[in-house]
C-alpha cells in the first residue's frame, strides 16, 4: 500500500527539497532517505525527467574538491507545479482522513483498500 | 560490481544515445559515486542501491525515445518507443499488434479516400479538357495487357491484327474508319471472347462463350461527357470529405497514442518504486 501511496508523489518531494534551497544529487538523496524509503537508483532518472519537463534547471558550481559539482534549481513552471501537486495532495489526505474518521466512528474497523 | 565496471557497463548500455549526452550522464554518474565515496561509503554498496546499469540505461533511453516521439511523431519513432518501452516491459508488444492494426486499416482507409479525390480530379481534369479542346475523345477503347502500360485503340483508323498462339489460340483486332467501330476478339479451344464497341464509344457487344454457355452484354450505354463529370463531382467530394475527416481521426488516434504512452511510463514510475 506504502509502494502504491508513494505513486506520483517522489517527484512532489523532490521538488519540496529544491523549493527549500538547490541541491546536487547525492544530498537530493541524503535528504529523502531520512524521512522516507527511496531506491537510489530511481533519483538519477528522475532528476533527468523533471529537467525534461522543464520543472528544475541546472548549474555547476566550482567545489573546493574535485570537479564541478551539478546544482539543480527549481524553475518557474517547476514552482508552480508544486504548488498544485500540493494542492492535490492536501484535498486528497483531506477526504481519505474524512472517510477514516467516519468509517471508524461508525464500525470501529478500518477497511483497508488501495 | 565496482565503481569502473558500472560505469563501463552504463556507458555500453547507453551507446544509442548521441556522445554530448552520453557523456553527461556518465559524468553524472562519476560525480555521484565521488560523493558516496566522500562520504565513507564503499563502491560495492553504492554500485547495489544503483541498481543494475543496463536497467538504468534502458529507462534513460525510453524517456528520451519518448521526448523524441512528442517531438515529432513519426513511425520510426513510434517503433523506437514501443520497442524502448517493451524493453522496460512496460507494455507488452502483443498489445502493439492490435494497434498497429488499426493504425494501417485507418492509414489505408484514408489513401483510398485520397485516391478517390484523385479519380474525381481525373474524371472532372478529363471532362474540362474535353468540352475546351476535344481530347480526350469517349469514344476510344482502352485496354491494358499490363506490360506495356496503357494501350488506346482509336475507332478512327483501320487497323487489322492478327496473332496466333498456343492450342490454336488466336487474337484479332479489326477497326473499321468508316463505322468507327473496335472489334477485339479471342478463342482457342476452349472458348471465346468478343468485344466490339460502336462509333459512340458504347459496347456494342460482348460475348464471352465456353463449352457450357455463353454470356453476351450488348447496347451498353456510353459514358457521356456529362456523366463524366458528375461521377468526378461526386468522386471528388466522397473522396474530399473522406480525406479531411480520416486525416483527422487519424491525427487524434495518433495524438492519442502519445499521451497513452505517456500514461504507461508514468504508470511504470509511480509502481516501480521499491
Amino acid at each position: 500500500m506504502k509502494t502504491q501511496l508513494r505513486k506520483g508523489t517522489l517527484e512532489m518531494c523532490v521538488l519540496a527539497l529544491l523549493s527549500r534551497q538547490d541541491s546536487y544529487v547525492y544530498e537530493i538523496v541524503g535528504r529523502l532517505a531520512q524521512s522516507m524509503e527511496i531506491g537510489e537508483g530511481t533519483i538519477y532518472p528522475l532528476m533527468r525527467r523533471l529537467q525534461a519537463d522543464e520543472w528544475v534547471s541546472t548549474y555547476l558550481t566550482e567545489s573546493n574538491s574535485g570537479p564541478a559539482r551539478k546544482y539543480y534549481t527549481l524553475t518557474a513552471s517547476g514552482r508552480s507545479t508544486l504548488a498544485s501537486m500540493r494542492g492535490e495532495w492536501d484535498s486528497f489526505v483531506a477526504e481519505i482522513n474524512d472517510v477514516l474518521a467516519q468509517s471508524g466512528a461508525q464500525t470501529g474497523e478500518n477497511e483497508h483498500e488501495a | 560490481m565496482k565503481r569502473d565496471e558500472f560505469l563501463e557497463r552504463l556507458a555500453h548500455a547507453l551507446a544509442g544515445l548521441p556522445q554530448s549526452e552520453r557523456e553527461e550522464i556518465l559524468a553524472d554518474y562519476r560525480a555521484y559515486f565521488d560523493d558516496a565515496l566522500a562520504d565513507g561509503r564503499d563502491e560495492e554498496a553504492v554500485c547495489r542501491a544503483l541498481g543494475e546499469p543496463t536497467r538504468l540505461a534502458r529507462e534513460l533511453c525510453a524517456e528520451r525515445k519518448l521526448k523524441q516521439w512528442e517531438a515529432h511523431k513519426t513511425p520510426g519513432n513510434l517503433g523506437q518507443v514501443l520497442s524502448a518501452l517493451a524493453g522496460l516491459s512496460v507494455l507488452n508488444l502483443l498489445l502493439a499488434f492490435p494497434y498497429l492494426v488499426v493504425m494501417t486499416v485507418l492509414t489505408s482507409l484514408w489513401l483510398g479516400a485520397l485516391m478517390l479525390l484523385l479519380a474525381g480530379v481525373l474524371c472532372t481534369g478529363a471532362w474540362l479538357s474535353h468540352t475546351l479542346t476535344g481530347w480526350p475523345a469517349f469514344n476510344h477503347m482502352m485496354f491494358n495487357d499490363s506490360m506495356t502500360g496503357p494501350m488506346m485503340i482509336a475507332g478512327n483508323t483501320n487497323i487489322t491484327i492478327d496473332g496466333d498462339g498456343e492450342n490454336r489460340g488466336h487474337v484479332s483486332i479489326r477497326t473499321d474508319a468508316s463505322t468507327g467501330s473496335v472489334q477485339i476478339a479471342v478463342r482457342d479451344d476452349n472458348g471465346s471472347f468478343v468485344l466490339q464497341n460502336a462509333s459512340d464509344g458504347s459496347i456494342a457487344r460482348m460475348m464471352s462463350s465456353d463449352a457450357h454457355g455463353r454470356v453476351v452484354l450488348g447496347h451498353m450505354r456510353p459514358e457521356t461527357p456529362f456523366g463524366i463529370l458528375v461521377v468526378g463531382l461526386v468522386l471528388m467530394l466522397i473522396g474530399g470529405l473522406g480525406s479531411f475527416f480520416g486525416w483527422k481521426v487519424i491525427v487524434a488516434v495518433w495524438r492519442g497514442t502519445g499521451q497513452w504512452l505517456r500514461w504507461q511510463w508514468r504508470l511504470l514510475h509511480g509502481e516501480s518504486r521499491p
